[in-house]
């Protein structure tokens, strides 16, 4: 855990968000999508923006235990996008999620995710 | 947390090994409702454990049901055999017991079947809840004061305004204290069970949450005296499990989800972060609770054992998150904050689930009929002063018909039982606790409300 004393950076402003898993795959803040990956029974929640050009992670394939970005086919191990999710709980339907504050508050929605979900 | 077997035999020995250790003789049957002075004495029923289909765990929807109530009588037994009860009379007089109980067959027999009856009793845990993600200390510290604080908002303590409600306010105040006399004639045992080992300067903070419970070596401060001193100044009983017949599934599920989740040391984590919860929300609970004691017992209730943990869980809620909860977050890393919110999850939602069941049995308010003329007849059974008592939950809304005799009705361990007399029923809700006893032959038919 990154502690407050000795952190080389201050820690990033979260804010609180909740959802329905059954009922949601991926939340809406502003311009910033954040998609569900479930893997072993655990919900991820993980940004969708690609580290290269910002491509739409949620609608990539996943082959194997990688995610292939669709527009420059950046491979992204699962497993790590799972370790590197927002911090989340799970109490049975209702998913917990802290996510980086913006100028929008995250509103949860049901969209199109090809990556999301029982992902190897 | 458990060993891995193969569930077909698995469950084929389970059955057996169960009945077999229910059969001991410190589990025997009882005609009493109560079980007076004898800390061993704990009536198991082989014939309803022989029943119990352990193929089939437990989940949200069975956390309260009578297969609940059988597998967490089992597991406290099991559990509390490794503690010390001693009679506040002296052993003269349970001397057979009290070596029957510690035995080591006896807990060689309980040890064989704990491991399947806890992935049986708490498997679901692992579906019902889970942690994802990167924490960092400023995250994990706002998911845990919105828990605390959503835990003491206004309007979260329906059973507190249910007790004030009641018909009876004292014997549904009555039924509050034998719930919580699970863990505070037991000096919060299960709670206690990870203060030996070596982990460093939190085992110290630990240790001054404890040193509190414990009334600093002074008797009379100790908390479980103080709960038995509330117990008194009521008229209730201050021996360990006089209300064994009487605690809800719920409650054993609760006090037993402690001993498991320390009996396996991985578990810690999940331990210190359930424990570190309820030390944060008990100064706000107990303050309101010495509330309704003084509302429905006037002066003469002692709140002594609220109003100390109303004030000495203001510091064990800071202790329990500063001191030890982030501290070991920090040291322990992704591992132990999974552990630690894994445990703050888990007995929230244990705790919602047992509030619901204490709430649905404090607002039953049993009510004498008469059996329809076209019911179904039901299974009659012949009981009379010397027939074995027992309590369950009912699966299924039952309809309780006096065909001869006289039948009392038990369902809260103060206040009188319900008399029915020949010719007249009773409907028991579906996953409420009762018991009945006669005093003389009676004839009673027990079968679905139509």
């Amino acid at each position: 855990m990154k502690g407050r004393k000795g952190a080389k950076a201050p820690a990033q402003p979260r804010v609180r968000a909740e959802f329905s898993r059954s009922a949601h795959n991926a939340l809406v803040a502003g311009d910033d999508l954040y998609f569900v990956m479930e893997r072993d029974k655990a919900v991820h929640v993980i940004s969708s923006s690609c580290p290269h050009r910002g491509g739409p992670l949620h609608l990539g394939d996943v082959d194997g235990d990688r995610l292939r970005c669709p527009w420059h086919g950046g491979l992204f191990p699962v497993g790590r996008l799972c370790d590197r999710s927002h911090p989340s709980v799970r109490v049975g339907d209702t998913v917990t999620v802290y996510l980086p504050a913006g100028e929008h508050d995250p509103v949860p929605v049901h969209t199109m995710v090809r990556a999301g979900v029982d992902a190897a | 947390m458990t060993t891995s077997t193969s569930p077909d035999s698995a469950f084929g020995n389970l059955t057996e090994e169960s009945v077999r250790y229910s059969r001991l003789s410190q589990f025997r049957s009882t005609s009493e409702p109560f079980i007076p002075n004898n800390p061993y004495h704990r009536p198991l029923n082989p014939e309803r454990v022989a029943e119990l289909d352990w193929s089939r765990p437990l989940d949200e929807e069975t956390f309260a049901s009578d297969r609940s109530l059988l597998a967490n009588r089992l597991l406290m037994n099991v559990y509390e055999s490794d503690a010390l009860f001693l009679p506040a009379a002296g052993l003269r007089t349970f001397e057979d017991d009290f070596s029957a109980f510690y035995h080591s067959d006896s807990r060689l027999a309980g040890e064989r079947i704990r491991p399947q009856m806890e992935r049986f009793a708490f498997g679901f845990l692992d579906d019902s809840v889970g942690v994802s993600g990167q924490w960092d200390e400023d995250t994990l510290r706002a998911h845990l004061r919105h828990s605390v604080d959503q835990a003491n908002s206004p309007g979260s303590r329906p059973v507190f305004d249910a007790i004030r409600a009641a018909k009876s306010p004292r014997i549904a105040a009555g039924t509050q204290i034998v719930q919580m006399a699970l863990d505070g004639l037991t000096e919060a045992t299960a709670m206690s069970q990870n203060l030996g080992g070596a982990f460093g300067p939190e085992q110290s903070e630990l240790f001054k949450i404890f040193v509190d419970e414990f009334g600093y070596g002074v008797f009379p401060a100790k908390h479980s005296t103080l709960f038995m001193e509330l117990c008194s100044s009521v008229g209730m009983a201050t021996t360990s499990h006089h209300y064994w017949f009487f605690y809800l599934p719920s409650s054993i599920a609760i006090n037993n989800y402690f001993y498991w989740a320390t009996r396996n040391r991985t578990g810690f984590f999940r331990y210190i972060g359930a424990m570190a919860f309820l030390e944060a929300t008990f100064a706000s609970w107990f303050g309101d609770l010495t509330k309704v004691f003084r509302d429905v017992y006037g002066d003469a209730v002692d709140t002594r054992y609220c109003d100390e943990h109303a004030h000495i869980d203001q510091h064990h809620g800071r202790m329990a998150i500063d001191d030890l909860l982030i501290p070991l977050a920090r040291k322990h890393g992704p591992v132990a904050v999974k552990g630690l919110l894994q445990g703050v999850e888990e007995i929230q939602l244990l705790d919602r689930l047992a509030g619901a069941d204490l709430l649905a049995q404090l607002t039953w308010d049993p009510a004498l009929s008469d059996a329809p003329a076209d019911g179904p007849a039901g299974v009659v059974v012949e009981l009379d002063s010397d027939s074995a008592f027992d309590t369950q939950v009912a699966p299924a809304a039952t309809r309780l018909h006096v065909l001869g005799g006289e039948a009392l009705l038990y369902t809260s361990a103060t206040g009188d039982p319900l008399r029915v007399p020949q010719g007249r029923s009773v409907v028991v809700p579906a996953g409420r606790l009762y018991g009945v006893r006669a005093e003389g032959r009676t004839q009673l038919a027990t079968g679905p409300a139509a």
